[in-house]
């Protein structure tokens, strides 16, 4: 590997580092990974004003979720992996293992790629 | 390698991880549903039979107020009946089976939902649902009547099974109303419907859980509000068309 390729390997991982704390913070700085959810959207959904109508005139109240009930379905890149599923392992610490992988794997393969020349010289 | 080729290599393999890993988020997660359970027919000749919409709104709504985090989780796959009582009181239930499948329970976090769901909590593997079975009502009391309506409080008395545990449940102040069929309550359902609208508490501990949790990051006293919507004619779960029959076929009792 060349020095070039090495220091676009770097980088790389240094962009990936930035990338996965820059979606981290734009997505409101959640500590889990996580997607929106249809079982959570149903749950939240607003009855119909013919429904909320016909509650109160009969006296079973259903009031709006407060806001501490009411759980947000939407996309947030956590700080750590929100499951095992696969499309819940993006997350910033997935993203600086990745990037030092690169960064590591980079660094070996300079070092392997000098030791040869080393060795071939008096 | 040259630059370039291993420019090439970083770019595909980045492209290789990122299709794999968005491409799951196309699929639907499976549906956590199970059947209603079955009327005894001793039951079901006792009085009309209603049966519990599901797949819609929230029909519970658990909350777990501890010092370092509050959780709330809820669901929509509760499936169940209840019977009703006599004419002039139908709230005092003849009975009623509730089945709420612990995998259909949402806390916005999947790695929560799946440790809510694992050996250390609930234990979906051996016990992947929590029942509620209604054995009588108590204190019986009509609030408001109308023309095709009456709304009442009760006291529903049952038995819970939670964690492969039976514990004596009474649920005060429930409120149930009964609607007749009519243009209005068919934007909801077809049929004659029923609300029963409950909150009341269990612990933890009662049921046999215990884990380091608690009381910590998780309440040993959890908080259940409910809100289920049941109707003489069975709904497709998430539907608004029946499920078997047409709503003239299933005559009310």
């Amino acid at each position: 590997m060349t020095d070039g390729s090495g220091r676009t390997a770097h980088v790389a991982a240094l962009l990936i580092g930035l990338a996965s704390v820059g979606a981290w913070i734009a997505t409101g700085r959640e500590g889990f990974t996580r997607w929106p959810d249809a079982r959570l959207e149903a749950s939240d959904a607003p009855v119909s004003d013919a429904e909320q109508d016909l509650l109160d005139e009969i006296g079973v109240g259903s009031e709006p979720a407060s806001e501490s009930a009411r759980i947000e379905s939407r996309f947030a890149f956590g700080l750590l992996p929100g499951g095992a599923d696969p499309k819940h392992l993006p997350s910033v610490a997935t993203g600086l293992v990745l990037a030092t992988g690169v960064s590591a794997v980079a660094m070996l393969r300079r070092r392997l790629t000098r030791n040869p020349s080393r060795e071939t010289t008096p | 390698m040259t630059k370039r080729h291993s420019m090439l290599l970083s770019a595909s393999a980045f492209a290789s991880v990122l299709i794999s890993l968005t491409a799951p988020v196309l699929a639907e997660p499976p549906a956590a549903r199970v059947p209603e359970p079955e009327i005894p027919a001793e039951l079901a000749a006792k009085g009309t039979v209603y049966h519990t919409i599901s797949g819609r709104q929230a029909q519970v709504t658990f909350t777990s107020d501890a010092p370092l985090q509050n959780i709330v989780g809820k669901s929509n796959s509760v499936v169940g009946y209840a019977v009703a009582g006599p004419a002039d009181a139908p709230a005092s239930l003849a009975g009623g089976r509730w089945i709420l499948p612990i995998a259909s329970l949402a806390t916005g976090i999947p790695l929560r939902d799946e440790h809510l769901a694992g050996d250390h909590w609930l234990d979906a593997a051996r016990h992947p649902n929590i029942e509620f079975t209604l054995e009588r009502t108590e204190a019986v009391e009509q609030v408001k009547s109308g023309a095709d309506f009456s709304t009442w409080t009760a006291t529903l008395v049952g038995t819970m099974e939670m964690h492969g545990v039976k514990k004596p449940l009474r649920i005060e102040k429930a409120k149930i109303s009964f609607l007749k069929a009519s243009e209005r309550t068919a934007t909801i359902a077809p049929g004659d419907l029923v609300f029963i609208q409950c909150g009341y508490e269990v612990k933890l501990s009662d049921f046999g859980i215990r884990n380091d949790d608690v009381p910590g990051k998780v309440s040993d006293t959890i908080r259940l509000d409910q809100m289920l919507r049941l109707s003489t004619v069975q709904v497709e779960p998430g539907k608004d068309q029946l499920k078997v029959e047409d709503a003239a076929a299933v005559p009310a009792k």
